[in-house]
């Protein structure tokens, strides 16, 4: 899965940016899996994430989803994330995954020698890594770098370019806070990967270099 | 087409890897070729002292597209939670990010090498 592994920012800013996900691997371990998914969010819910969803269904910040709904939607191979602003709150998720022992691939997105110090501290070393190398090509026909700092907290790019412009527009003129304007580009990721705290700082940092 | 001199595994259960009429050159089906896509994953397998290779390469055809690769590269850790492939891409002047993935490697059963 690539799909938070491209996320922008400096490492300061990616502080605030913890993603982890439960994985199946089709005709391996997915049969028989919903209850573990289920479980998995139980765990995830009791620390608070700032989003939750999967591909199958959408994020709990969408109307028609919820978390209830996306709790017990949860059904055999299919995968779920959640989102979490501190290091402290992942640490207390990763030290209760370890417990529950589920037996489905656990992986979280973020500075990587943090994550490594949280597994550390729970007994655990990792166990593969993956790097992004940043992107090649013709980067000409990108946005400027606080448009891409947004878009990548969807790294199936499904908040557009300009959507990210005009929220920032909207909010400038006050209509409407940077916290409602972060939480309406959230209900376009799918996935439920969008960090809406952080969207929410971004704003506001370009309505005041503006 | 480019990697193939450099005899890349193309993992088997990728969409992508299923749009080839040869997974060892990497040619794709004819009728796929005009089609436009959101985003494509191209995941390829290989050793760790051909990665530098497998970057310049890569880099090389970077240039001659008309859109972006987002490149990734991942490999399983030594017991002592250091990563493999760091060395090979830092010696080779590639930048790693800060950030990443990171598997906990609580899943089951547990792949077993051939």
């Amino acid at each position: 899965m690539t799909n938070t592994l491209h996320r922008r920012g400096t490492p300061t800013s990616l502080k605030n940016d913890y993603i982890i996900f439960c994985t199946m691997a089709k005709g391996i371990n997915s049969q028989g899996s919903g209850p573990k998914i289920q479980e998995f969010i139980r765990i995830c819910l009791k620390y608070n994430p700032v989003n939750m969803g999967d591909g199958y269904m959408g994020n709990i910040l969408q109307e028609d989803v919820g978390i209830q709904k996306f709790l017990s939607g949860r059904s055999d191979g299919e995968g779920a994330a959640a989102v979490f602003t501190d290091l402290d709150t992942l640490q207390k998720v990763i030290d209760e995954l370890i417990r529950a022992d589920l037996g489905i691939s656990i992986n979280i997105s973020g500075l990587l020698e943090e994550v490594q110090a949280c597994c550390r501290k729970a007994g655990r070393e990792r166990h593969s890594v993956e790097h992004s190398l940043g992107v090649w090509g013709a980067k000409d026909r990108l946005p400027e770098r606080e448009i891409l700092e947004v878009n990548t907290l969807c790294g199936h790019g499904m908040v557009s370019f300009n959507l990210i412009r005009k929220m920032v527009e909207y909010v400038k003129l006050r209509r409407l806070t940077s916290q409602k304007a972060a939480n309406l580009m959230a209900k376009c990721c799918e996935c439920g990967a969008f960090n809406p705290i952080r969207a929410e700082q971004l704003l506001e940092k370009m309505v005041k270099r503006e | 087409m480019a990697m193939a001199p450099l005899e890349p595994y193309f993992e088997l259960q990728n969409p992508v890897s299923q749009l080839m009429t040869d997974r060892k050159t990497g040619k794709m089906k004819e009728e796929v070729l005009d089609e436009k896509v959101m985003s494509a994953i191209i995941e390829m397998k290989t050793r760790l002292e051909k990665v530098p290779e497998f970057l310049r390469v890569l880099e090389k055809v970077a240039k001659e597209i008309d859109t972006v690769i987002s490149v990734g590269v991942s490999s399983k850790c030594l017991p002592d939670g250091s990563v493999p492939h760091e060395e090979w891409v830092r010696k080779a002047g590639y930048l790693l990010s800060p950030n990443g993935k990171t598997n906990l490697g609580m899943g089951r059963p547990f792949f077993k090498e051939d």
